[in-house]
């Protein structure tokens, strides 16, 4: 098992489906840099997201080659917003895990009823 | 809430700046960006992609002959890659310069600036536009950004005479619109979403 960080890029949905889903416990939330001169955070720069904010979190349960891995996203803050350091959330990767396309909290800390949360999520 | 709702049949194209929450507002530099709407109703936007100046080179097509390479290697936002989003594009990097409820939920106001033209300046809006698209070139913040690309496609169009006066920023290609169209302009603010329509798409505009 690695400890290789995934980094993964934040997309909308746009009528794609989730092909992979992980749960993860989210270890840290914060406000992404806005660089130089606050020109990472122009709306001209193309990876440029609204209140961009990083997350990393450790996964917990999905493919076995992502369990145990950390990963960071940097996601819109309305999406950030739904999360909790310390608590579990959903998220939806879409081409070969490279790109998130939906995150939920999960809805209780309860192991057995967060698989079959997760068996049922589907980016809601 | 009030949506309304604009259809496109070739006799108008539009300026979106995006940041600007008013015709009076003036937006930070670093706080707004400029989208073009196409005769058909379609959204398209010049933005910059990476920072190390590594394939943003120099090309030919639309304003060749005054393009400039991305040849310097910097994080400060210069010499970064161009690239021109599409209705598809940005539904996916940046849904909420396209769809009115994402635009709703993350405060992303925008002024649309409708612009009256002939069928002629009409198509060569388009195809400046797809020209960009093809051979996108280079992106600088500075003079070689958004708005200079949109900026380029009303000249090439005949729409504009001249280049941005001041810095080229979406507020002052905006204001350089109002003033050159005088009596050919209008203009709505608020959460802007985009739909497939006929060959084309439809604008919604949501009110604050």
């Amino acid at each position: 098992m690695s400890n290789q960080t995934l980094e993964i890029k934040w997309e909308w949905p746009a009528g794609r489906q989730i092909e992979t889903k992980l749960l993860a416990d989210i270890k840290k939330i914060s406000k992404a840099s806005k660089g130089l001169f606050g020109i990472g955070a122009s709306p001209s720069m193309a990876n440029a997201l609204p209140d961009a904010t990083d997350v990393v979190a450790s996964v917990v349960s999905g493919p076995e080659n992502l369990v145990g891995k950390d990963l960071s996203m940097r996601i819109p803050g309305v999406e950030a917003d739904k999360l909790k350091v310390g608590e579990h959330a959903a998220i939806g990767l879409v081409e070969n895990n490279t790109i998130g396309i939906c995150v939920s909290a999960a809805p209780t800390a309860d192991t057995h009823a967060l698989k079959d949360w997760l068996n049922r999520w589907n980016c809601e | 809430m009030t949506a309304s709702i604009f259809t496109f049949s070739g006799d108008q194209v539009a300026l979106i700046v995006r940041g600007k929450t008013s015709h009076s507002h003036a937006p930070g530099v670093m706080e707004q960006h400029a989208d073009c709407i196409l005769s058909n109703g379609a959204p398209v936007g010049f933005f910059g992609v990476g920072n190390d100046g590594s394939s943003g080179g120099a090309s030919s097509g639309i304003g060749a002959s005054s393009r400039r390479s991305a040849n310097s290697s910097n994080s400060s936002g210069l010499g970064m890659t161009g690239i021109v989003y599409d209705y598809s594009r940005l539904s996916r990097a940046r849904a909420n310069y396209v769809d009115a409820g994402i635009a709703r939920g993350t405060g992303t106001i925008s002024t649309v600036l409708f612009v009256q033209v002939s069928a002629a300046e009409a198509r060569a809006f388009d195809k400046a536009w797809a020209d960009m698209m093809a051979d996108p070139g280079s992106f600088h913040i500075l003079g070689w950004n958004c708005s200079t690309h949109a900026s380029i496609a009303f000249q090439n169009a005949g729409i504009l005479a001249g280049g941005i006066p001041g810095l080229d920023t979406p507020d002052n290609l905006y204001r350089q619109l109002c003033f050159e169209k005088a009596g050919k302009v209008s203009v709505i603010s608020g959460y802007v979403g985009f739909s497939p329509f006929g060959s084309g798409y439809m604008l919604t505009v949501d009110t604050p």
